[in-house]
């Protein structure tokens, strides 16, 4: 299986906030990969938005995404442009 | 994909609803239902009725209701096994987002996601 992780530093005033964590779970949800976001210790399903809102990661916090499965290059992709767009706001 | 209906006491699904698509965009293939108090029962039914029928599809409904033992909740539940509906309870902001965001799914594992959800949502912060 191809597991491919990639860490972000969210940049943003306000954090992994409602809309772009919806945008993410969406766009997760389109690939057959599971994708995992941790914060320190924790580690959640990134196909939930209710997991990806508890880290409640804010503004100079590190997340990393991990994509585990057939299509992760392609999901690592598509959620880092979601991030890249997110975090520079 | 899952139809999906959110029923409950007066404004508060219509205002649900538009929160969500906030956060979501618009949201296809839902109803909303709402119970007034100058409304009758029966009327609410008919409503509720209308609905499923306009749902009705091989993958499912799944009917969100804002309070156990409330009307909207009893007059759905008394229509549930005639249409094979899906209920929970409990009606907030991330479980109807969990929904929508999982309804590709078959209707009985978005139950089960949407219920935990919704439970796990419920947090007191410090």
């Amino acid at each position: 299986m191809v597991k491919i992780s990639e860490e972000f530093t969210v940049g943003n005033e306000l954090g992994f906030h409602a809309r772009p964590a919806a945008l993410f779970v969406k766009t997760a949800n389109s690939f057959q990969s599971e994708i995992l976001v941790k914060k320190g210790e924790e580690e959640v399903d990134g196909k939930s938005i209710i997991n990806l809102l508890t880290l409640a990661a804010a503004k100079g916090e590190k997340i990393t995404v991990t994509a585990k499965g057939k299509d992760s290059a392609e999901a690592i992709k598509s959620l880092k442009k979601i991030l890249a767009d997110t975090f520079k706001k | 994909m899952v139809g999906l209906i959110i029923v409950g006491h007066g404004d508060f699904p219509r205002i649900l609803v538009n929160s969500a698509e906030e956060i979501l965009g618009p949201i296809e293939r839902l109803k909303v239902v709402s119970f007034y108090s100058e409304g009758s029962k029966n009327s609410c039914r008919i409503d509720l009725r209308r609905a499923i029928k306009n749902l009705e599809s091989p993958d499912g409904i799944l009917l969100l209701a804002d309070m156990f033992g409330g009307t909207p909740c009893n007059v759905s539940v008394s229509l549930q096994k005639a249409f094979h509906l899906k209920i929970i309870t409990g009606l907030n902001l991330p479980m109807l987002l969990e929904a929508v965001l999982h309804r590709g799914k078959e209707v009985g594992k978005l139950t089960k996601i949407v219920k935990e959800s919704a439970i796990k949502s419920i947090i007191e912060t410090w």
